[in-house]
């Protein structure tokens, strides 16, 4: 687990920080004992520009790769609308690329050179990632969770 | 579609392909399919890479017999707007690396054709897909 303390112009910790109606349920996972995420008092400049690609993706028609990709699921796009809004309420997380999975779902991926984090969302919320470490190669990790505060954590492995 | 094999294709695979040979995909201009890594420079992502849903084994092409060019003209001739759209090449020892295999599966719009296939040591699982985007640098881009 990360021991993240970060010196960063942000506002506030968790504590008392008003949470995007979609991830309120995740805010426990936020006090673990473990882990500290800073929160910004707003989002990230990213947020715009990450908030319309996300949102873009549901002008793609079906095929829209040639090899048979399924249009993108609305429900998918609403959940990770919420998950990503609070994950640029996170200092340190870097703008992830927007893109889509064969299946319809919202695609993220970041890349920092030591670390890369992939993750996709399917509609009922439920988020699969694929953490891959340079430094440290037992910190790698596939798995699933609803937990967004999950994913900060490791877009947040500087 | 335009290279994929269906879900209940059990036809045999037609050729060995050398572990020298490099196997190409098709990379649309958006969503986002490229991405910029440090170190590495331009890629695919992840989630270019794996099955389609009407797909049993992901569809590529090999390069020797298929060029990027020619690749995107396949998709163009099969009406998509390929303008801005990308090539990445995957070498097919990285992919064996992984554990996974490559497979011939010409069809008759692209001779070339090929498939990535799991093993018995190597299933598909989002980390083998992960790791393979950072192998995969774009080559191509259409204006």
């Amino acid at each position: 687990m990360a021991h993240e303390l970060y010196q960063l112009p942000v506002e506030a910790f968790h504590h008392g920080m008003p949470m995007p109606a979609s991830v309120e349920q995740d805010t426990a996972a936020l006090s673990g004992p473990d882990v500290v995420l800073a929160l910004r008092t707003r989002p990230a400049d990213w947020w715009a520009d990450a908030r319309n690609a996300i949102r873009d993706l549901l002008t793609l028609p079906s095929n829209w790769d040639s090899y048979g990709a399924s249009s993108v699921v609305p429900d998918s796009v609403g959940e990770a609308l919420g998950g990503v809004e609070y994950l640029s309420c996170v200092a340190g997380v870097a703008s992830p690329t927007v893109t889509a999975t064969g299946e319809g779902h919202v695609g993220l991926c970041w890349d920092a050179g030591c670390w890369s984090l992939d993750a996709s969302i399917d509609p009922s919320g439920l988020i699969r990632y694929v953490f891959l470490d340079e430094r440290d190669a037992t910190k790698n990790q596939e798995g699933h969770t609803r937990d967004y505060s999950k994913l900060a954590e490791l877009a947040t492995s500087w | 579609m335009t290279g994929g094999s269906p879900e209940c294709d059990d036809t045999p695979a037609s050729a060995t392909i050398s572990s020298d040979e490099v196997i190409l995909k098709r990379l649309p201009a958006r969503p986002h399919t490229v991405k910029q890594r440090p170190g590495i420079g331009l890629t695919a992502t992840s989630y270019a890479l794996g099955p389609r849903p009407g797909e049993r084994f992901p569809s590529y092409s090999r390069q020797r017999i298929t060029s990027p060019a020619r690749l995107l003209e396949l998709a163009a001739a099969a009406g998509q707007n390929v303008s801005g759209w990308s090539v990445a090449a995957i070498r097919v020892a990285n992919v064996r690396q992984l554990g996974l295999d490559v497979v011939s599966r010409p069809t008759d719009e692209d001779p070339g054709h090929c498939e990535i296939v799991p093993t018995e040591q190597q299933r598909f699982t989002d980390t083998v897909w992960s790791r393979l985007a950072k192998q995969a640098p774009v080559v191509l881009t259409r204006r």
